[in-house]
């Protein structure tokens, strides 16, 4: 039995095994150019900063109403806080105004939408609208923030399923050890299963790749028309929040400041000092709420140069795909371009802690 | 006119309302009650203007791309089946090999003489395959 087989073995040897290692060297060259890059690391990256930003997208949507009721408190002359105000003392039987008025200064800058993003048509009967009158006044605030929440929902999940698409979820590469395994079990010599283990491996990922990115350029040539229109908006709420957010924060510091005056106005030597220190508490208070304030408007900051990365690199991606991109090519534009989103987006997830 | 202009506007009520504030704030400004709380009213209306400004802009905005929105998810719907059946298209292949192996196993072993190992090993693997298959 054992000589029929070496017979076998020597017969394949002798018959297909050189013409085999032959014409899969020649396969193997022929697709080595579109292997898959080594370095997935930037579009991992991208996708899954960016899916992991979820949360902070949904901690800015959620705060667009939290600004309109933090305002009215205001209003109502209530400033809250969930930082320790500082503790102070008062030594001086003539308090002067100057020690307690807090000198206005310029909010952080938060985001201003740039020119160019496509101007909103008129709204739709049964779509989103103001409240009527005589409800609850912050209603248009906590439609908007429903809404943009979604919105930004649909945008991270486009980010998402791109990271899927580019194999961020690794797919399977092709595994020819059976094979290899079953050849080696009818004498093949170890040159040979080697070189068609190389083949297999080349011809699936050649065929992979080639479906993979098919799909990413109908992917992209899908969203492409309403990319715009659909990042300006997000733009156009942020930039809208950052008005809430300095209404608060130029609302914040005219109450204080009148309340400190009035106080001030009707100060006696009998309660000069209990005065003194309740609006030395009250200042340390607004301080530390404005400070809040301010950084939510940097993290405002941080989400509109955000969404603008994402639509560039989409832009980007959408031109290499028209192109006749490889995968190679899509990996270039994430590198040079999408990279910075990975930036602001730390940085936004820093500002809304 | 809700747009990108308006939110230009609210922008600038903001502006006054900040400088009409950096006066409540100038300790050498000497107020009465009543301007102190003229003053207070006057950034309250402003600041009051502008938020309401800001949130039609943001409303029609977020209205105007509802369906372009609704157009990504789709897409996005199609593009994530897309990569699933690209995951399950790599472990047929795999599954394929796997099948192929096993032939040549069972071909070694009728030739070696360990017919049933072979058979119960190639049977397990086409079970596998036909499970993944699925």
């Amino acid at each position: 039995m054992v000589d029929g087989r070496g017979a076998n073995v020597a017969f394949l040897e002798q018959l297909h095994v050189r013409r085999l290692i032959f014409a899969a060297l020649i396969f193997v060259g022929a697709v080595a150019g579109c292997a898959a890059p080594t370095d997935l690391s930037a579009i991992s990256k991208y996708a899954t900063t960016t899916a992991q930003s979820a949360d902070s997208f949904a901690a800015l949507a959620a705060d667009y109403l939290a600004s309109c009721q933090r305002y009215h408190a205001i209003f109502q002359g209530i400033i809250e806080t969930s930082a320790a105000p500082q503790t102070a003392s008062f030594v001086t039987t003539n308090p002067q105004l100057e020690a307690f008025l807090l000198p206005r200064e310029s909010p952080q800058p938060g985001y201003t939408t740039p020119p160019g993003i496509p101007v909103p048509q008129p709204m739709a009967s049964g779509s989103l609208g103001p409240q009527p009158a005589g409800s609850d006044s912050c209603a248009d605030p906590r439609t908007i923030s429903l809404a943009w929440r979604e919105a930004n929902a649909a945008v991270l999940g486009y980010v998402q399923a791109l990271g899927s698409l580019a194999g961020v979820d690794a797919a399977p590469t092709p595994n020819p050890s059976p094979l290899v395994a079953g050849l080696a079990a009818v004498g093949v010599s170890s040159a040979a299963t080697s070189a068609i283990s190389d083949l297999i491996v080349k011809i699936g990922s050649y065929f992979e790749l080639r479906a993979r990115d098919r799909e990413i350029n109908t992917f992209l040539a899908a969203v492409n028309p309403y990319m715009p229109v659909a990042i300006g908006a997000l733009e156009q709420t942020d930039a809208s929040y950052t008005i809430l957010l300095e209404s608060e924060y130029n609302l914040a510091i005219a109450k204080y400041n009148g309340y400190a005056r009035i106080e001030m106005q009707s100060l006696s030597s009998k309660n000069g000092a209990q005065t003194a220190r309740q609006l030395l508490r009250t200042r340390s208070t607004v301080e530390a709420y404005l400070a809040s304030v301010n950084q939510k408007l940097r993290a405002s900051a941080d989400y509109g140069q955000a969404v603008e990365t994402i639509l560039t690199t989409h832009q980007q991606l959408y031109e290499a795909s028209q192109s006749s991109a490889s995968f190679a090519d899509y990996l270039k534009v994430i590198q040079t371009t999408g990279e910075p989103v990975v930036t602001d987006l730390l940085d936004l997830a820093k500002a809304v802690k | 006119m809700p747009d990108q202009a308006s939110t230009a506007v609210a922008q600038n009520l903001e502006n006054i309302a900040g400088a009409i504030g950096d006066v409540l704030g100038d300790a050498s400004i000497a107020l009465t009650a009543d301007q102190t709380t003229t003053l207070e009213n006057a950034v309250a209306s402003l600041t009051s203007c502008a938020n309401q400004i800001a949130n039609q802009s943001a409303m029609a905005a977020l209205n105007a791309a509802q369906k372009d929105l609704d157009a990504i998810t789709q897409a996005t719907s199609s593009a994530n089946a897309a990569a699933q059946k690209l995951k399950q298209q790599a472990t047929r292949l795999n599954s394929l090999l796997a099948l192929v192996g096993d032939a040549l196993s069972l071909g070694a072993a009728i030739i070696s003489g360990d017919l049933p190992g072979a058979i119960g090993d190639a049977a397990k693997v086409a079970a596998d395959a036909s499970g993944q298959g699925n």
